[in-house]
């Protein structure tokens, strides 16, 4: 791996023949691992290079964390209101993956927020991106996995922020049944929305509804990430059915109990920095996590035949989490209309047999699966989809016919 | 306070450059870098409000590099001045070939020199202000390898000595540090990370020493033991460390250049 720290890195003559650009390397699917060839860490690219109030626009360097983002934003009344959970996350890896959040409103992935980009490739230099400057690799770029070159900066679009503080709700769903159009509905009236399943049970849960508050509301200091923490794993893993079972219907009653409390921004923003317990209790052979957007009409049988099968090859569901999705398909980018899932489960003998059912339930209901979550994903469910894999494939080959830039994820895929 | 830093596109460089900007100061970054000074220039600016010039010069072509700083420099005030300029090469061995040997004094010696002899008047006129220069872990004692590096900077060491000297009863306050390992991309995978130090708490050392006078000063500290160490290993087992780290290292690592 080589951390370059000035842009004299980004010349034709000193590039490594294959290489993959890393932001903060928290992709579940090995996206920035150059298996054979360099991964190049971004880290020391993590300026704010230029602030724009009034037009509310950002330019910043691909390796910012999210975290150091919203902090200068937030000072400045200001904020991206489309960011995955995780602030360690680097902007070039949001716009790589075109990750999500839990917006509630219009586009709901990161690549409507980007603006324009600058993308260094050594047989086109450095290049700006944009809807109207070689607009064909900006849309391969965005969503593109670091397979068009190394994304140097991006200008992002910012909103206009009034609070700090969020109102949180949460709302009883007692069955998958109607819990479609249940969440869809809350959805279209609430800044923020998610729910929680029970999946060890029948699918039943609550929605987490948040919206922006008074500043007078009292809000807890927002957890920061520690970058340099180790990630030490539980010594076995301490998810069975039975504990799962067990934890579930505590959280249920918890979460009904409080029913509506205050929280702040960063800590709605970014719940993964509250987590870290529960990723080490997965013990040493971790876990897997599937992400799939379903049709509407599709989700609650989906949801039911998943409960099932889980039940089927004994494999305890730990997270069963829904959001509202809405935008444009395009290319591999994990976007569109429609429910998104996400499901995590301990890896073990079983998990593998589970998610391959998950897979064929996923293609039946015409549902796609998110790349960046899945490490195990095969080519051929990725094939039938993503009915622009062909013409994403032909792009990348297009614009890199060299094939510079690979990582394990392209690999298995085959792009 | 408008000072200018030479060698202020990356590591312990930019570190005090950010230092300096969160104090308030107007900064002059010097290096080779166009687009990372823009972007750095641009980050001061946005997160601290200060003003900041950028000068993209290469200090391998002295000429250029002269007249390119001295313009800078004539043309406003000049408070204090940063020299952490440097650069080391694979294949700095004996027997390498003058080129490279030219090139590394040039960087390290030459360039550092010529920046003082340019910015000295003013101070002096001045009667005030701070010349800072980096050294290195490296000058302790001579290795196989970064030999023109190693020599280069024992003969700054000697250069700042003087310097020192020569601004006796003045205003204006010399430091000379040797530097040991930090955590930045230049020693990526050079050493054991415990030892390195963390750049941003070494560049807040440095800005908070102005106004002493010293030479040969250790940052981080604690490599003050390892220097003493480097010095007391008898030189059979020295060498052959030497030549076991060298190994380790696989004989090569990127070029690099603070």
């Amino acid at each position: 791996m080589r951390r370059p720290d000035r842009y004299l890195a980004f010349r034709a003559d000193d590039f490594p023949p294959t290489a993959i650009a890393r932001g903060a390397g928290l992709s579940y699917a090995a996206a920035s691992f150059a298996d054979g060839g360099t991964s190049l860490s971004m880290t020391e690219f993590s300026r704010i290079i230029q602030w724009d109030e009034e037009r509310a626009l950002i330019r910043v360097e691909a390796g910012i964390r999210l975290f150091d983002l919203f902090r200068f934003l937030a000072e400045r009344r200001h904020f991206l209101p489309i960011q995955p959970g995780h602030g360690l996350i680097t902007v070039g890896g949001c716009i790589a993956a075109n990750v999500h959040g839990k917006w509630g409103g219009g586009d709901t992935t990161f690549a409507s927020q980007v603006q324009s980009l600058r993308l260094f490739h050594p047989s086109h230099g450095i290049v700006e991106l944009s809807d109207t400057e070689l607009p064909d690799v900006f849309n391969l770029t965005c969503g593109g996995y670091g397979l068009t070159g190394v994304i140097l900066d991006a200008t992002l679009r910012v909103k206009p922020l009034n609070s700090s503080v969020c109102k949180v709700q949460f709302i009883e769903i007692d069955d998958l049944d109607g819990s479609a159009a249940k969440i869809t509905e809350i959805a279209t009236c609430s800044a923020f929305l998610y729910t929680w399943h029970d999946f060890s049970r029948r699918g039943n849960g609550h929605a987490v509804r948040i919206d922006f508050a008074d500043e007078g509301g009292r809000a807890r200091r927002p957890l920061v990430p520690n970058p340099k923490s180790p990630r030490r794993s539980f010594p076995f893993c301490a998810y069975s059915r039975l504990t799962i079972s067990a934890f579930n219907y505590f959280y249920q009653e918890f979460q009904m109990r409080r029913r509506i409390t205050v929280s702040d921004l960063a800590s709605t923003i970014f719940p993964v920095h509250a987590l870290q317990q529960y990723f080490r209790l997965f013990g040493p052979s971790g876990f897997h996590s599937y992400q799939v957007i379903l049709p509407r009409q599709a989700y609650e049988t989906f949801a039911g035949e998943v409960i099932s099968r889980a039940r089927m090859h004994g494999t305890p569901i730990t997270l069963a989490s829904s959001k509202v999705f809405s935008g444009t398909r395009s290319m591999l980018r994990f976007a569109g209309d429609g429910i998104c899932l996400s499901l995590d489960c301990p890896r073990s003998s079983r998990s593998g047999a589970f998610l391959n059912d998950v897979d064929a339930l996923t293609i039946e209901a015409k549902g796609w699966p998110n790349l960046i979550k899945d490490s195990r994903l095969p080519r051929s469910v990725v094939e039938a989809c993503y009915p622009e894999f062909d013409r994403f494939r032909a792009g990348v080959r297009a614009w890199d016919p060299a094939r510079v830039f690979q990582s394990e994820l392209s690999r298995r895929l085959s792009i | 306070m408008r000072t200018l830093i030479a060698g202020a596109g990356s590591g312990l460089g930019r570190a005090i450059g950010r230092e300096l900007a969160q104090r308030g100061h107007d900064l002059i970054l010097v290096a080779g870098d166009e687009l990372g000074l823009v972007a750095e220039a641009g980050h001061l600016a946005t997160c601290f409000g200060v003003k900041v010039d950028v000068l993209t010069v290469d200090a391998r072509w002295p000429e250029a590099f002269r007249k390119t700083l001295a313009k800078a420099i004539e043309d406003g005030d000049l408070d204090n001045l940063i020299c952490t300029i440097g650069a080391w090469r694979d294949g700095d061995e004996v027997g390498s070939d003058g080129r490279t040997m030219r090139e590394l004094f040039e960087i390290n010696v030459f360039a550092v020199i010529a920046t003082v002899s340019i910015a000295l008047p003013k101070l002096r006129a001045a009667n005030a202000g701070n010349i800072v220069g980096i050294g290195s872990i490296a000058a302790i004692r001579g290795r196989p390898e970064n030999v023109a590096y190693a020599a280069a900077k024992r003969a700054l060491e000697s250069y700042f000595e003087s310097l020192i000297g020569s601004v006796a009863r003045t205003g204006i306050c010399i430091q000379f540090y040797r530097l040991g390992f930090l955590d930045t991309p230049a020693a990526n995978a050079k050493i054991a990370d415990w030892l390195k130090g963390d750049h941003r708490k070494i560049a807040a050392a440095v800005v908070g020493n102005f106004g002493k006078n010293f030479v040969g000063r250790y940052l981080p500290r604690y490599w003050r033991l390892v220097a003493w160490v480097i010095a007391m290993t008898p030189n059979k087992l020295f060498l052959a460390i030497a030549m076991r780290h060298r190994q380790a290292q696989g004989g090569k690592s990127p070029r690099q250049e603070r």
